[in-house]
């Protein structure tokens, strides 16, 4: 167990004993922690329910950014479209509140969305183009619901309207169960055989291609993976704030800030992304809690930052200063 | 439907058009020189534009005040490329640069300015001049042929003069261009400021005449490419007939459909056209 962990968590670390032991130690200090203190009463309970949500959005971000290499800025499509299924599930009746189906269908909708727009798109866009194309398609999506009408609410939105509350705890282990739900899996895909070609195909297509991967389709297969993520965390968002609306579920931060937080931790590594979405949730927090007016350009300013000053990661840079 | 406003839709779509058309231009400057992808280009236009709002306040007028902007613009420029741009210079790192710094510009002027749409109107703004149909102001023929008439600069300045030359070597192969004695990395300076002095250009000439806010920034960048894809890039003149193009396209939706769907023209074209066609109508290299 304990070096199938070790081999789980690192892509690059393998026969650390530390890190397996920090990581158990965490995800038990995360399991445990709510038996102790009240949730309700506590702003830490809900900072560590935001850090997971875009902990698990910017770890499947890395799945097609940093394996696959195709640069996505669109996944703020796939978390409204998430948030959307959750709200006009609930609105017509198809499901109660807080609905594992919901979750489910909203993770295959978003698939089978990801796959359809991902076929033209990666079959004839490389590099930026591709990311062009995403966040084309991402605001497409919001002002189609924005113009949307009765079924989607226009920019209105949807209330969930319900008495039932299941209270804070209920949302915590959630969030916290599709993190680390979303980890395992993408430690899984890391070191199987399609992580292998995924990563074959970022470093070089024609040599990818000339070996006999099926390029396109590994990529649609990780745009699709990389997308059903988000699509559960919208769901999840909906139901906790009760109110959808396409300028918040479909805002660029949400494709935004998982791509801030992988590219800070290191591109194309697992433990950098967990990094990077601790330290940059951690920042938005308390910017958002204390300068509330700053706060995009705080994110902004730390965006290109990260670019010029940091493009290998803290991760590498870690990496390098315990190496030396 | 009433040949009167088919004219109207027509004029209307055609000159605001010539906006799109500056902006092709200052992103074509940009990417085509230094492959950089910059997203904050139309939020830098918005910001010009506000900057010719507060002059107004000071009794000038936004066409008075835009040469005393293009300085500020073309120092910014500098800044920008050196502090950023320099560092990130392939097509990727700089759109999530460009992206943070779209993020940065749009929340100042929400601190400095208030987010409610607001309008540089000009002296020329007022004056109505019937033409055919339609009434159009003054303001509007103003920025058409400030726009046609940069276009022709850039064209001359890139055609014609030595920098110029160095611009398109250095777009073609910095590297050659390099070891033929052009100093690549002033060349790059100098073409990013001169795209952003088109930006400036682009905002005022759309804020005298439209409504902006700091979101409108976004969809301009994207309407930007998506005249410049249109047009192919490096085709200076050809962006003149497609940013026309877009403009009607965008009158027949706004007017068919509702004014709600206009944006939507712009980002389905991008795909559409990166997907379909990449070179471009008029030839020209790929984008």
């Amino acid at each position: 167990m304990k070096n199938f962990l070790s081999e789980f968590l690192g892509e690059k670390i393998r026969k650390s004993k530390n890190i397996t032991f920090v990581s158990l130690v965490c995800v038990l200090f995360l399991v445990l922690f709510p038996i102790f203190v009240d949730l309700e009463r506590i702003y830490f309970a809900f900072f560590i329910f935001f850090i997971f949500i875009y902990m698990a959005i910017s770890v499947s971000w890395n799945i097609v950014s940093g394996l696959a290499g195709q640069f996505s800025l669109g996944h703020a499509a796939f978390f409204g479209l998430g948030a959307y299924v959750a709200a006009i599930g609930f609105r017509d009746g198809f499901f109660s509140f807080f609905d594992l189906r919901a979750f489910i269908l909203s993770a295959v909708i978003s698939m089978v969305i990801a796959a359809g727009v991902g076929y033209p798109l990666l079959a004839r866009l490389r590099g930026f183009y591709f990311t062009l194309g995403t966040l084309g398609v991402s605001e497409t999506l919001r002002l189609l619901f924005i113009n949307g009408g009765e079924f989607t609410g226009g920019a209105w939105g949807i209330r969930l309207r319900t008495a039932f509350d299941v209270g804070f705890s209920m949302y915590y282990y959630a969030s916290f169960f599709i993190t680390l739900i979303t980890i395992f899996l993408s430690a899984i895909l890391y070191r199987s055989k399609v992580g292998l070609n995924l990563r074959a195909l970022r470093d070089d297509e024609t040599a990818a291609e000339s070996i006999g991967i099926n390029t396109l389709n590994y990529k649609v297969l990780a745009f699709s993976i990389s997308a059903a993520i988000p699509a559960i965390c919208g769901c999840l968002f909906a139901y906790y704030l009760r109110y959808v609306e396409p300028n918040i579920v479909f805002n660029a931060n949400w494709s935004l800030y998982p791509a801030l937080m992988a590219l800070l931790g290191g591109l194309g590594s697992l433990i950098g992304a967990i990094m990077g979405s601790i330290i940059i949730g951690a920042i938005i927090q308390l910017i958002s809690l204390y300068f509330p007016a700053f706060h995009p350009l705080i994110s902004g300013i730390m965006l290109v930052a990260v670019m010029v000053l940091l493009p290998t990661g803290v991760y590498e840079k870690i990496r390098k200063i315990i190496r030396r | 439907m009433d040949l009167n406003l088919v004219i109207q839709i027509l004029l209307y779509g055609v000159l605001r058009g010539f906006v799109y058309s500056i902006i092709a231009l200052g992103l074509s400057l940009i990417f085509g020189t230094m492959k950089i992808v910059n997203l904050a280009h139309g939020t830098l236009c918005i910001l010009g534009a506000y900057f010719a709002f507060s002059m107004i306040n000071l009794g000038l007028d936004p066409y008075v005040s835009m040469p005393l902007l293009l300085p500020l613009f073309f120092i910014t420029g500098i800044c920008l490329y050196l502090g950023i741009f320099q560092k990130t210079r392939d097509p990727n790192s700089s759109t999530v640069s460009s992206f943070g710094l779209l993020m940065a510009i749009q929340t100042l002027i929400q601190i400095f300015w208030d987010p409610t749409p607001k309008t540089a109107r000009s002296y020329f703004s007022d004056i109505l001049i019937p033409l055919g149909a339609a009434n159009i102001a003054s303001s509007r023929i103003v920025l058409a042929f400030l726009c046609i008439f940069t276009a022709f600069v850039l064209y001359f300045l890139l055609r014609r003069t030595w920098i110029g030359t160095a611009i398109r070597a250095t777009s073609e192969d910095a590297e050659t261009s390099s070891l033929m004695g052009v100093n690549v990395k002033w060349i790059n300076c100098i073409a990013f400021s001169l795209g952003l002095i088109l930006a400036c250009l682009a905002g005022v000439a759309y804020g005298t005449n439209y409504a902006f806010d700091p979101f409108v920034g976004l969809p301009l960048t994207f309407k930007g490419v998506v005249v410049l894809t249109l047009a192919g890039i490096g085709s200076t003149l050809g962006v003149l007939i497609t940013g026309p193009i877009l403009g009607i396209i965008e009158g027949i939706v706004g007017f068919q459909i509702g004014l709600g769907w206009i944006d939507i023209v712009a980002y389905l074209m991008i795909i559409v056209i990166l997907i379909v066609r990449p070179y471009g109508i008029f030839g020209g290299r790929r984008l």
